[in-house]
C-alpha cells in the first residue's frame, strides 16, 4: 500500500451493500476496506493514511450514531452517513456530531465520490497540521527547562538584559540559551520562533501572568 | 113685608097662632127658600135653619122629591102625600097642601104650605094624643139632653137632643141596659147614686162621662128625678144632662198642677202648709205629711201639732219666729230640726211668708219647708273631717269674717268659737306678727289669691308657737269668691329645726375644715357655696376663682363625660353622688379621688345644698390597679395554659372556669357557672361523675377520674379530671381546683392498639395465609392453625427440627442452610421451598422470616409468613408464555419499527444495486473495458434485486400474518392483559396508573392482537412522553365506558410532555421522542379504522395529552 493513499473504510451489515460500495469505489481506485459492524471496525488495524468513514446509520449493535460518538475526539476519519430511511432529527444530530455528507439509500456514484473526496480532503488537511505540530512539539522537546523557561521571554521581546533580569541570571547566559531555542526549534529568525511558539500554544512571557 | 102680612097682625102673633095650628107649617119665597115655618116644623123636622133655594125640601124623602118639585110647579094641584123626614131619620107619610099669595103684578110672591100626618095625623087629632106622646112632645122640647132610666139602669125614652147625642134612634135606646152608654169608670158611681136615690128618693145626682155617638165620653151632671108612672106603678127618673165637660177639663188641669206642686214637693222633700190665722186652721201639702211624717190618723189641722214636732231646743226660736211674722208682717227663713216618731233628727229649712188681705192685716202664714238633712249631715261631715284633719281649720265669708274654726284651732288656742269667731281669733295671735298677718290677709282679700305667711299663735297655756296661714279661696260659678278657707300648720318644729340646722352647718364647716380630706358645699343648683382649705390648696385656686366652678382643668378629660353625667343625674334626682375621678392638683398632676356627695335637703324634701367630700384614693388605686394587673396576668396565665381549669365552692357550685375551659364548650361564663358545668358531661358519664363529685365533695379526697367532656361542637372527648381542694388553717375545705386534661388522643391511640392487638390476632387466624414464629434459635414457637391444617401436623411435629420432614427431599438442604445462615446473622431470611401437604401433595412455598430485636441488636424473636405460591409460579409461568408471544406478535405488529425496517430492508438491496449498477458501468466504460468486472458487478445486481424481491415477499407474508380476525371481547380484560404485560416496564418507569373500567362494558367485536397491539402502543406512547418527567409523579390513567348506546372508548392520558401538533401526531415517522420510528400512532389508527372506530388525541389541561378510540359494540363489530 502506497503511503498517503486514501482509504475509505465502509461498515454496513448488508454484505450486498458492502459488496457493491466496495466495488464501486475501488473501481475509481480507491483503497476499500469494508466492515460489516461497528465493532469490526473499532477492532481492526487501520493505516497510517487519509481516509474517510462511510457508515450506516443502522447498524446492529453499535449503532452509527453511536460510533460516531465514541470516535469523536480521536484521531478519527470525517463521516458519510448513509441511511435507508433516514429520518431528520438522526440526520440533524449526525450533522451536527460532524458528519461530513449524509447519503440516503440509494445513492449515485457522483454524489458518493463527491462526498468521499472532500472527506478524504479534509483528512489529509488534518493528518497534515497534525504531523507538523508533532514536529514542532519534538523540537520542543528538545528544549533544557532553562531555555523552555527563557522561550516566552525571547518571544514576548525582551532583550537578553531584560530576561537576564527577569530571572535573575547574568545577560550572557541568556544570550546562549537564546542561541540554542533559535537552533533546536530550526527558526532562522525571532517571527519564525513567535509563529511556532504560538502553534505550540506558548504565550508570551507578559501575557502569561 | 107688613102690606104682606095675611091678618094685618104681627109677625109674632101669626107665628103664635100658627104654632098652636096642629100642623107644620111654613112659608115658601118664590125662589124656593124657606121663609117661615112653626114650630112644628122645627120641632118634627129639627131643620131649624135652612139654608139655600129649596133647602127645606131636604125633609121630604128623596124619593118623592121629583114629584113634590111636579106639584109644585102645577098650576092645578092642590095636594100631594110624601114622606117627610123627622129629627130621628124616621119618615112619616104627610099631605101637603100649598096655597099661594100674588103680589100686585099676579106673579106669586109667597106661597103657604101645610103638611099633615096622612096616617096618623097626630096634629090633626092632638086632642086624642096619648100623654105618652104629650110627655115625649114636652122632652123633645127641653132644650138639653134628656131621657127616662128606669130603675134597672135602661133608657125608656129620650129626647131629641139625647138621641142626636147618642146618634141613635128611639128604638135603639130603648135596648140600652144597665148604663152601657156610661163611662165604664163612672158605672159603679151611677149605679150606687141611683140604688141611693131608690131607697132614698132622693135626688139622683151624679157627674160622670157618658159616650156620644162620635165616640167621645164628655162629663155631665146627672139630675134625676124621680117619678112614678101612674099608669103602669112603675118607677122611673127623668133625667136631665148638663154638659159639665169644660168645666171638668179646667179642673183637671188644675188638679194636674196641684198634682204637679205635690210632685215636685214630693221629689224635693219640700212641702207647704198654711195657717189661717182667723180659724187657726192649718192645711198641709202631702209633702209636709211626709216631711212631719204625719200619720194618717194624726190631727195635724193647728199649728201646735208643728210645733210639738220641731226639735225642743228649737221651737222656742220658732214660735218667736213665726209671732215676729204675724206682727211685723215680714217673712223669715229658719233652719231647724224635727224630732219624728222614731226619734229620728231631721233638718229643715223653712220660708214663711204672711198672706196679708186687702185691709192689710195678715190671714194666713203660708210657709214651706225643705228637707235639709242630707245637706246638713254632709256639712256636719264636714266640719267633722276638717276637726280631723291634722291641722288647724277655718273658713270665712268672703269679707274676712270667720264663721268656722275647726275643733284643734279651738283646742289649740283654748278659745270656744264664741270668742274666736268673726275677728275675735285674732286675740290668739302674737303681737308682733298682728300687723304683718292682717295686713297680708287684706292684700289676698283684695286680690283673692291664694297665699301662706308665718305667724305665732298662742296656745291655750300662753306659749306662742310659729304657724304658717295658709288660705285659699273659694268661687262660684261666676268666679264670685263665696268663702275662704284656710289652714294653719305648726311649723314650729320645722324652724327649730332650720335654727339647728344652722348651727349645725356651722359645726360642719368646722369638721370640714378640719378633716383632712378635701370639702366642699354646692347651692342646690350645684354652685360652690364653701370650700376647705385643703381643697382650696388642692386645686392651687382662691375660692372667688371657684365660684366660676367648671369641670374642665379639674377633671381629667377622660372622665369628664361620666362625671358630668353623675353630677347632672344627681342634680336631677337628688340621689347622693358618688364617684371616682382624677382631679387635677395645682401641679398638673392628676390623682384618684373618691367623691361623695349628699344632699341637704329642707322640710319639704327640696335639696338645699350639697356636701361634697374628696377622699385622695390614689394610693389605693395603684395598690388595686397593681393586683389588678397580678390578677390579670395570672388569669391570663390560667387562661393560656393547655387545660382546662376551674374552680369550685366547698358546696361544689363551680365560680370560675378558665378560658380554654369556656372555649372549648363552648359556654358562657354564665352558663357554667353553679352547676352549669355538668351538662357537659357525656349523658352516659353524667351520673357517675356526679355521685363521684358528691363522694368527693363529702370526704375531700382529691378527684381523679375520667370522663367525657362536650366540645362547643357536639363532640365529646376524653378527659382526665383531676381536682384537689384547698383548706385554711383549720382544715377545712374553702375552694376546689381542678383541671381537665383531654386524653382523648391517648384514649382513642390506647383503645386503637387495644383493637388493633385484638384485630390483629384475629387477622393472623383469619388471613387466608400461614404465619409463624420462632425462638432466636429456630425452634417454632408459634404457628397459625392454617400451617398445622395445611400439613396435618401439630406444633409439637414442627418443633426441635421437626419441621424438615414437611419439605420436599429436593429442598431440605438448600432450605435447612438458610435458614441457619438467617439465625446466625439476624438478617432476614428469604427463600422457596415445597412443602408436603397432609394429603401428600407438595406445594411451592415462599418462606419469609423477619426477626425482632431487642435495642442491643440481638434477636428476641423471628416472625415470619409462608406463602404459597403454587398458583401464583403456574400463573407467572403462563404469563411469561403469553408474555413471549405478545412480544413476538409485538415485533411484528409494531408498524413503526417494521416499516422503519421495511424501508431498511428495501433500500439495501437497491442501494446495493444501484451502486453495483454504477461499478457496472464503470468497469465497462474503462479502457480498455474490465468485462470481468462488470461481469461481477452485473452477478451482484442481479442478486441483490432478487434479495429485493425477497424483501417485499416477506414484508406482505408478514402483513397477511396480520389478518383481521374478529372475536367477542371485552375491551377491559384486553387492557388488563396489556397493563399486566408491561406491569414491569411501569414499575421501572415509576408510572402510577390509574384505572376506571366499570364492569358492564359491552363486548365488541374485534382482534385480539390488534386490540392488544393498539392498546399497548397507546400506553407505551404515553409512558414514553412521560419519560422526561422529574418534577412531578408520573400517572397515566386508563379508562373504558359506554361512549354511546352502539359505542365504547378507551382512553388514555397521561402527564408527559404533551403534543405538539394535533393534526399530525398520527402521521407517520413524525415523532416527538429520542427514540422512535414515529410509526406507532399511525398503526394504532388503521387498526381503529379496520374495527369502524375512531381514534384521536387532545391535550390534557396541565400536562400531557390524552388518546381516546371508540369502537363500535352492535351492528357495526359484526363486520
Amino acid at each position: 500500500m502506497i503511503p498517503d493513499s486514501p482509504v475509505v473504510f465502509v461498515v454496513d451489515d448488508d454484505l450486498g451493500v458492502r459488496e457493491a460500495l466496495s466495488r464501486l469505489i475501488s473501481s475509481a481506485g480507491l483503497a476499500v476496506l469494508a466492515f460489516p459492524s461497528a465493532t469490526d471496525f473499532l477492532a481492526a488495524e487501520k493505516p497510517d493514511a487519509p481516509c474517510c468513514l462511510l457508515l450506516d446509520l443502522r447498524l446492529p449493535g453499535i449503532g452509527g450514531l453511536e460510533l460516531q460518538q465514541q470516535l469523536a475526539g480521536a484521531n478519527a476519519p470525517p463521516i458519510i452517513f448513509m441511511t435507508g430511511n433516514g429520518d431528520i432529527p438522526s440526520t440533524v444530530r449526525a450533522m451536527k456530531a460532524g458528519a461530513v455528507e449524509f447519503l440516503s439509500k440509494p445513492f449515485g456514484d457522483e454524489e458518493l465520490f463527491r462526498a468521499i473526496e472532500s472527506a478524504i480532503d479534509l483528512d489529509r488537511a488534518v493528518r497534515q497540521r497534525r504531523s507538523e505540530l508533532i514536529e514542532l512539539r519534538t523540537r520542543y522537546d528538545l528544549l533544557t527547562p532553562r531555555e523552555r523557561e527563557v522561550l516566552p521571554f525571547v518571544i514576548a521581546g525582551f532583550a537578553n538584559k531584560q530576561v537576564a533580569g527577569e530571572l535573575g541570571t547574568a545577560e550572557n547566559t541568556i544570550a546562549v540559551h537564546r542561541a540554542q531555542i533559535l537552533r533546536k526549534m530550526q527558526s532562522r529568525s525571532l517571527a519564525e520562533l513567535v509563529r511556532i511558539a504560538d502553534r505550540l500554544g506558548i504565550w508570551p512571557a507578559h501575557l502569561q501572568k | 113685608m107688613p102690606q104682606h102680612t095675611p091678618f094685618g097682625t104681627s109677625a109674632d102673633d101669626i107665628r103664635a097662632i100658627l104654632d098652636v095650628h096642629p100642623c107644620l107649617a111654613w112659608s115658601v119665597l118664590p125662589d124656593g127658600s124657606l121663609e117661615f115655618f112653626n114650630c112644628h116644623w122645627s120641632e118634627y123636622t129639627a131643620m131649624d135653619d135652612v139654608a139655600g133655594q129649596w133647602g127645606w125640601t131636604q125633609a121630604i124623602h128623596e124619593d118623592d122629591r121629583p114629584r113634590l118639585m111636579m106639584f109644585w110647579n102645577s098650576p092645578v094641584e092642590s095636594n100631594i102625600e110624601v114622606r117627610l123626614r123627622r129629627y130621628d131619620g124616621n119618615h112619616a107619610i104627610f099631605r101637603i097642601r100649598r096655597s099661594s099669595v100674588t103680589g100686585a103684578t099676579g106673579s106669586v110672591v109667597r106661597w103657604y104650605v101645610t103638611a099633615t100626618a096622612a096616617d096618623a095625623r097626630p096634629f090633626a087629632e092632638s086632642g086624642s094624643a096619648s100623654a105618652e106622646e104629650d110627655f115625649r112632645s114636652f122632652l123633645d122640647s127641653v132644650p138639653g139632653l134628656m131621657y127616662v132610666v128606669s130603675a134597672a139602669g135602661g133608657i125608656e125614652l129620650a129626647n131629641r137632643r139625647a138621641l142626636e147625642y147618642f146618634r141613635s134612634t128611639a128604638e135603639e135606646v130603648k135596648h140600652w141596659r144597665d148604663c152601657q152608654w156610661i163611662h165604664p169608670a163612672d158605672r159603679r158611681h151611677v149605679r150606687e147614686s141611683l140604688r141611693r136615690s131608690v131607697e132614698t128618693g132622693d135626688q139622683w145626682d151624679s157627674e160622670h162621662r157618658i159616650l156620644g155617638g162620635d165616640g167621645v165620653y164628655r162629663w155631665f151632671h146627672h139630675c134625676g128625678i124621680r117619678r112614678l108612672d101612674s099608669k103602669v106603678q112603675k118607677l122611673h127618673w127623668l133625667v136631665l144632662l148638663t154638659p159639665i165637660d169644660d168645666r171638668w177639663k179646667l179642673e183637671d188641669r188644675l188638679l194636674d198642677s196641684e198634682r204637679l206642686l205635690v210632685e215636685t214637693q214630693r221629689l224635693s222633700r219640700s212641702g207647704t202648709w198654711k195657717q189661717d190665722l182667723i180659724s187657726g186652721k192649718v192645711s198641709v201639702t202631702s209633702g209636709i205629711e211626709q216631711l212631719f211624717a204625719i200619720a194618717p190618723d194624726e190631727d195635724a189641722s193647728d199649728a201646735e201639732f208643728f210645733l210639738s214636732r220641731i226639735h225642743p231646743e228649737d221651737r222656742s226660736r220658732q214660735e218667736a219666729a213665726y209671732q215676729r211674722a204675724v206682727r211685723e208682717k215680714s217673712g223669715f227663713d229658719c233652719d231647724y230640726r224635727i224630732v219624728v216618731q222614731g226619734g229620728s233628727t231631721r233638718y229643715v229649712r223653712a220660708a214663711c211668708y204672711p198672706r196679708l188681705n186687702d185691709d192689710g192685716e195678715v190671714t194666713e202664714l203660708v210657709t214651706t219647708a225643705v228637707d235639709v238633712t242630707e245637706q246638713e249631715s254632709a256639712r256636719a261631715e264636714l266640719r267633722a273631717t276638717s276637726n280631723t284633719i291634722p291641722a288647724l281649720a277655718w273658713s270665712t265669708r268672703p269679707d274676712g269674717f270667720v264663721d268656722f274654726l275647726n275643733e284643734r284651732w279651738l283646742d289649740y288656742t283654748g278659745l270656744c268659737s264664741e270668742q274666736a269667731l268673726g275677728y275675735d281669733w285674732t286675740a290668739a295671735l302674737h303681737p308682733e306678727d298682728f300687723q304683718g298677718l292682717v295686713g297680708y290677709w287684706q292684700s289676698l282679700m283684695s286680690s283673692g289669691e291664694a297665699g301662706e305667711y308665718p305667724a305665732r299663735l298662742r296656745r291655750s297655756d300662753g306659749a306662742y308657737r310659729w304657724f304658717l296661714f295658709h288660705a285659699a279661696p273659694l268661687r262660684d260659678e261666676s268666679g264670685r269668691i263665696i268663702k275662704w278657707y284656710g289652714t294653719n300648720t305648726d311649723v314650729e318644729d320645722l324652724k327649730r329645726a332650720e335654727e339647728a340646722l344652722r348651727a349645725s352647718e356651722q359645726k360642719f364647716r368646722l369638721i370640714v375644715e378640719t378633716t383632712p380630706a378635701l370639702g366642699c358645699t354646692l347651692s342646690a343648683r350645684w354652685e360652690v357655696e364653701h370650700a376647705n382649705r385643703r381643697f382650696l390648696d388642692y386645686f392651687g385656686r382662691t375660692f372667688e376663682q371657684l365660684k366660676e366652678w367648671v369641670f374642665i382643668g379639674v377633671v381629667h378629660p377622660d372622665d369628664f363625660e361620666h362625671v358630668v353625667a353623675r353630677c347632672r343625674h344627681s342634680a336631677e334626682t337628688g340621689e347622693p353622688y358618688d364617684v371616682e375621678h382624677r382631679c387635677r392638683r395645682h401641679d398638673g398632676e392628676y390623682r384618684w379621688f373618691h367623691i361623695r356627695g349628699l344632699p341637704l335637703r329642707d322640710g319639704h324634701g327640696h335639696i338645699q345644698r350639697w356636701y361634697i367630700l374628696l377622699i385622695d384614693i390614689e394610693d389605693r388605686r395603684r395598690a388595686e390597679e397593681a393586683l389588678r394587673a397580678s390578677e390579670r396576668a395570672l388569669r391570663s396565665i390560667i387562661d393560656t395554659i393547655p387545660t382546662l381549669a376551674w374552680s369550685a365552692r366547698p358546696d361544689g357550685s363551680a365560680d370560675f372556669f378558665n378560658k380554654r375551659w369556656l372555649e372549648y364548650t363552648g359556654f358562657s361564663a354564665e352558663e357554667a357557672q353553679g352547676s352549669g358545668w355538668s351538662t357537659a358531661f357525656h349523658p352516659e358519664d353524667a351520673q357517675r361523675m356526679l355521685e363521684y363529685w358528691r363522694a368527693s365533695l363529702a370526704s375531700g379526697s382529691p378527684v381523679d377520674t375520667e370522663v367525657r367532656v362536650r366540645r362547643f361542637d357536639g363532640t365529646y372527648r376524653w378527659f382526665i379530671l383531676r381536682a384537689n381542694p384547698l383548706r385554711d388553717d383549720s382544715g377545712e375545705i374553702t375552694r376546689w381546683y381542678g383541671t381537665n386534661i383531654d386524653i382523648e388522643d391517648r384514649k382513642q391511640a390506647h383503645e386503637a392498639l387495644q383493637a388493633s392487638e385484638r384485630e390483629l390476632s384475629l387477622i393472623i387466624e383469619a388471613i387466608p395465609g400461614f404465619v409463624w414464629c420462632a425462638s432466636p434459635a429456630g425452634d417454632f414457637t408459634y404457628l397459625n392453625h392454617r400451617i398445622l391444617a395445611y400439613t396435618g401436623a401439630s406444633l409439637e411435629d414442627w418443633a426441635h427440627g421437626g419441621w424438615t420432614s414437611f419439605l420436599h427431599p429436593a429442598d431440605v438442604e438448600a432450605t435447612v442452610e438458610g435458614w441457619s445462615q438467617a439465625i446466625a446473622t439476624g438478617q432476614p431470611h428469604e427463600i422457596q421451598c415445597r412443602l408436603r401437604r397432609s394429603d401428600g401433595v407438595y406445594r411451592c412455598f415462599h418462606m419469609l422470616g423477619q426477626a425482632t430485636c431487642s435495642n442491643d441488636g440481638s434477636v428476641i424473636r423471628w416472625y415470619g409468613l409462608l406463602l404459597d405460591i403454587e398458583d401464583r409460579k403456574k400463573i407467572e409461568e403462563t404469563l411469561r408464555d403469553t408474555q413471549e408471544r405478545l412480544t413476538r406478535s409485538t415485533q411484528l405488529a409494531t408498524f413503526g419499527e417494521l416499516a422503519a425496517s421495511i424501508a431498511h430492508e428495501v433500500n439495501q438491496p437497491l442501494a446495493a444495486v444501484v451502486a453495483s449498477g454504477h461499478a457496472c458501468l464503470r468497469f465497462l466504460g474503462a479502457r480498455p473495458p474490465d468485462v470481468a468486472g462488470a461481469c461481477e458487478a452485473a452477478e451482484s445486481i442481479v442478486r441483490d434485486g432478487k434479495d429485493a424481491a425477497e424483501v417485499v415477499r416477506r414484508t406482505r407474508a408478514l402483513f397477511k400474518r396480520g389478518a383481521v380476525e374478529k372475536s367477542w371481547l371485552n375491551v377491559n380484560d384486553v387492557i388488563g392483559e396489556v397493563l399486566r404485560l408491561l406491569a414491569g416496564e411501569i414499575a421501572r418507569r415509576e408510572i402510577s396508573v390509574q384505572t376506571d373500567l366499570p364492569g358492564d362494558v359491552p363486548l365488541v367485536a374485534a382482534d385480539r392482537v390488534q386490540l392488544q397491539q393498539l392498546i399497548l402502543n397507546l400506553v407505551r406512547n404515553g409512558m414514553e412522553a412521560m419519560a422526561s418527567i422529574d418534577d412531578r409523579p408520573r400517572k397515566l390513567c386508563v379508562r373504558s365506558g359506554r361512549e354511546t348506546p352502539t359505542s365504547l372508548f378507551v382512553e388514555v392520558s397521561d402527564n408527559g410532555v404533551g403534543l405538539v401538533n394535533r393534526e399530525d401526531v398520527f402521521e407517520a415517522f413524525v415523532t416527538t421522542k429520542a427514540h422512535g420510528m414515529g410509526m406507532g400512532l399511525t398503526i394504532c389508527r388503521s387498526i381503529v379504522e379496520a374495527h369502524n372506530g375512531r381514534l384521536w388525541a387532545a391535550p390534557k389541561s396541565g400536562h400531557g395529552a390524552t388518546f381516546c378510540f371508540t369502537l363500535p359494540v352492535s351492528m357495526g363489530a359484526e363486520q
